[in-house]
């Protein structure tokens, strides 16, 4: 039987730790992922997702169930991106990977897939990466919520606590500045 | 950011990128897909932000490994380990301590690491009992096994480097004492768990605010040490000026009173004459 965020929650609550650690299971790689693309960096995107869960777990008592559990989640780990941004008082930048290694590529690539193209989406990938992380903050959130964790703009105005209407710029103007990098990188 | 005066539909941006994300409502949408089909502006605009989520969605974040050496986050909830993570936090015990013994050969200087490798060759040469010699014949190697040992021979003379290798020996066990024991005295006390990675760092970081701030007394302390002794230095040349000028005053005063009874005299002269 799967059980909702919210019955794991109330049963978290109970004293019932599997519940909790169903949770952590069901939400690490995307609080991750989201933690990774806003900072920019392996291994404080690792501390991050670590610290969020130690916090909500701390912080589940409080859980009135005002909003989903996922939006709970995600407004503790962007607060953490959001200090360790300030923190390290400085853009983050993604750590580029080395150059294509031809040889490593052809072990992960998909068995219909070519090399060309498969080198040519890391390639892209890198680029995206770059653009990403030159766009202010608040743009990359956007549309990280948006693109990678399909939140609604309501939702996500509810998350950063703005306007529905400057989600909606935001993402506008992050996805024009996006557009542009990438044209001129020649994509 | 100004949006080029190309369409005038009002909040053009907006319904742009909620049509673009199908997160708009359905009286909206008719709306806005009406406008579409009759702007060119925003049908290019559209099929470009479809292009740059297409590139978007090629960018995924790297595999983590988190700090219980797993690909999954350890979660707090869990109190008793599973017998595979006791195994793998064993390993990890094993792995860091051969890590923290491994390290104070890393925290060596360069030196003493060319030194530690020459006195291993000498050491070397030594046991294989090498005769090295260069002369009008050139160079010659040979195993001292091949040939007897003169006797009664001074070792100084025909190997001179016999004791600078002893010293040398000597002055590299005394540091390498010297780093194990500043390694030693560096690491964790002995504690029987091993450190998370994140605990780690918050010890590393806590151990480098804790040397930037006693940098900072420092400094501050020859500041406030300097500051003083400028002063006192000042006060010093005041005085030794404040004296040149008493001993100039005096001198001046003097020869003041020379001339006036040198004048005194030639008035008295020339009045009697």
């Amino acid at each position: 039987m799967t059980w909702s965020d919210e019955e794991l929650v109330s049963r978290s609550i109970g004293g019932d730790a599997d519940s909790f650690n169903q949770l952590v299971l069901r939400w690490e790689r995307p609080i991750y992922a989201l933690a990774y693309r806003v900072i920019g960096r392996e291994e404080d995107a690792r501390d991050v997702c670590q610290e969020t869960f130690l916090r909500a777990f701390r912080a589940l008592g409080g859980f009135r169930g005002q909003a989903k559990f996922s939006s709970w989640l995600y407004r503790i780990a962007l607060n953490l991106c959001r200090d360790w941004v300030r923190r390290q008082r400085r853009t983050p930048v993604v750590p580029l990977p080395e150059d294509v290694d031809v040889i490593e590529l052809a072990a992960s690539r998909e068995p219909t897939e070519p090399i060309e193209d498969l080198v040519a989406r890391r390639d892209l990938t890198r680029v995206v990466e770059k653009a990403m992380a030159r766009l202010p903050e608040e743009q990359r959130t956007a549309i990280i919520l948006k693109e990678y964790h399909g939140l609604t703009f309501q939702e996500i105005a509810d998350l950063v606590g703005c306007p529905l209407s400057t989600v909606k710029t935001r993402l506008y103007q992050g996805l024009t500045v996006l557009r542009r990098d990438l044209e001129q990188s020649g994509r | 950011m100004m949006t080029e005066t190309l369409c005038n539909y009002p909040d053009r941006d907006e319904y742009l990128v909620a049509y673009l994300y199908d997160d708009i409502d359905s009286a909206e949408q008719t709306a806005f897909g009406s406008h579409l089909s009759g702007c060119r502006h925003c049908q290019q605009d559209l099929l470009a932000l479809r292009g740059v989520r297409s590139a978007l969605s090629t960018w995924a974040p790297p595999e983590p490994v988190f700090s219980n050496g797993e690909s999954r986050v350890a979660s707090p909830a869990s109190r008793v380990p599973s017998p595979e993570a006791r195994a793998a936090s064993r390993e990890q015990r094993a792995a860091s301590r051969e890590q923290r013994a491994a390290s104070w050969w890393r925290e060596m200087p360069a030196w003493a690491q060319v030194a530690a490798a020459l006195f291993v060759l000498g050491v070397s040469a030594t046991i294989a009992n090498l005769d090295v010699r260069y002369d009008r014949s050139g160079l010659t190697i040979r195993t001292g096994w091949s040939q007897p040992r003169p006797a009664a021979q001074a070792p100084a003379s025909a190997t001179p480097w016999r004791a600078e290798l002893t010293a040398l020996e000597s002055e590299l066990r005394s540091e390498m004492k010297a780093s194990q024991a500043a390694a030693a005295a560096a690491s964790a006390p002995a504690a029987q768990t091993v450190m998370s990675d994140a605990d780690f760092r918050r010890r590393v970081r806590a151990l480098l605010d804790e040397s930037e701030k006693k940098q900072q007394n420092e400094l501050a302390l020859r500041l406030v040490q300097f500051q003083t002794d400028i002063s006192a230095q000042r006060q010093a040349d005041l005085r030794t000026i404040n004296q040149n000028l008493g001993f100039i005053q005096r001198d001046t005063y003097g020869e003041l009173l020379k001339q006036r009874e040198g004048m005194n005299y030639l008035l008295k002269v020339s009045q009697k004459q």
